[in-house]
């Protein structure tokens, strides 16, 4: 089990950093811009590498880094107000709890079109790549967990679109977009490949938990822990003054 | 089964129907502090009843908001999977049901707990699975 790397507010600050230093560079032309994005990439990827899910008395412990603990947060369990198993919630749309999705769509989508009007170097072949993904990211996010046939097919005309665009350009870059959509496409298109992991609302923000398809053993951690502390909480009610002359149980 | 206390029950419902922390502390007369306890004893509680639950019958869970009470779970039926919707009612405790089959009250809990905005079957389900 792990926490997923994006959708914190680190990953967030990594993304936008990027696709800044990247519009810089399409308005500049200055390979510093570029070159020092692909230093943030690079070097964030340890930074941000998903650890193992703890779980202590009252508390999971989400943590981040690599060799060492860059990230740490201890989330109180009286803080979780939703628990979500996201591969077995069919209509679910991430994108109701992921507003970051818009935000990297806009910087996605404002890279890809800035560099190919501005044709900037390497060419449009990489612009449209930065449209393709953005967009592929967003569908996945947009469309219901459960509605796989929907999410290919906006996969594949997204591809389509793009090859068409581009066929005017150069027919080896259609050719490209038409292959990659399509091999998309069949991916998504499999029940394995839906969106997945445990998403956590709190009090301060959502937290998608990705146990790597493990997520039932997550939510059996998650109860057995919820369930001990509820028992430690029903003792401490007797004397509490909410629970005083009320506390019952079964 | 799990029955919130008395004024933890209060304190919960009426932050759940969109009150402010600050107005419940107002209008119960205590402190801010305390109705925060409150609120968070309350949505460990809840999840400790629908965990329970879903423990007890073997059914996987999909999604359980503290915050609104209800539970939405996998379950078996015979040979044949089903879907089972379970809501904490103030005064009933928990409630369960298969496949969306939700008598008047429930509806009207949902209603005035702000899940939905009339009191409609397919309309809870859509909200209570979206």
């Amino acid at each position: 089990m792990a926490v997923r790397v994006k959708w914190s507010y680190a990953s967030s600050l990594v993304l936008t950093s990027i696709a800044l230093l990247a519009v810089l560079y399409i308005l500049t032309g200055m390979d510093a811009f570029w070159d020092l994005s692909g230093i943030i990439f690079w070097i964030s990827l340890p930074l941000l590498w998903p650890r193992p899910v703890r779980f202590e008395e009252n508390a999971l412990i989400l943590e981040r880094g690599w060799p060492k603990v860059f990230l740490r947060r201890k989330l109180p369990l009286g803080e979780i107000r939703e628990v979500i198993n996201v591969s077995s919630a069919e209509r679910l749309r991430l994108i109701r709890y992921m507003k970051g999705a818009y935000l990297w769509l806009f910087l996605w989508l404002t890279v890809g079109i800035l560099g190919l009007l501005m044709n900037a170097p390497p060419g449009p072949y990489l612009w449209g790549n930065w449209i393709f993904w953005g967009l592929v990211a967003f569908i996945r996010e947009a469309v219901p967990v459960g509605d796989r046939l929907f999410t290919s097919l906006c996969i594949f005309a997204t591809a389509l679109l793009l090859a068409g665009f581009f066929y005017r350009l150069n027919p080896d870059y259609a050719l490209y977009f038409g292959g990659i959509g399509v091999l998309m496409a069949l991916m998504y298109a499999d029940d394995d490949s839906r969106p997945s992991g445990v998403l956590l609302v709190t009090d301060d923000g959502v937290y998608l938990v990705s146990p790597f398809g493990d997520e039932e053993e997550l939510l059996n951690n998650l109860s057995s822990v919820l369930i001990g502390e509820g028992q430690n909480r029903k003792d401490k009610l007797q004397e509490s003054d909410w629970g005083a002359a009320n506390a019952q149980t079964p | 089964m799990l029955r919130l206390p008395e004024g933890m029950e209060r304190v919960w419902l009426m932050k759940a129907k969109g009150m402010r922390e600050v107005e419940i502390a107002e209008t119960l007369g205590v402190s801010r502090q305390a109705v925060n306890k409150a609120l968070k004893d309350a949505r460990v509680k809840l999840f400790e009843a629908f965990f329970g639950l879903a423990e007890v019958f073997s059914w996987d869970v999909v999604r359980v908001n503290a915050e609104k009470g209800f539970m939405v779970a996998r379950g078996k039926c015979g040979d044949e999977n089903v879907r089972i919707y379970a809501f904490y009612i103030p005064g009933r405790r928990v409630r369960a049901f298969f496949e969306g089959e939700f008598p008047e009250y429930i509806l009207k809990h949902a209603v005035e707990m702000g899940i939905i905005e009339k009191p409609d079957k397919k309309e809870l389900v859509k909200a209570l699975e979206s």
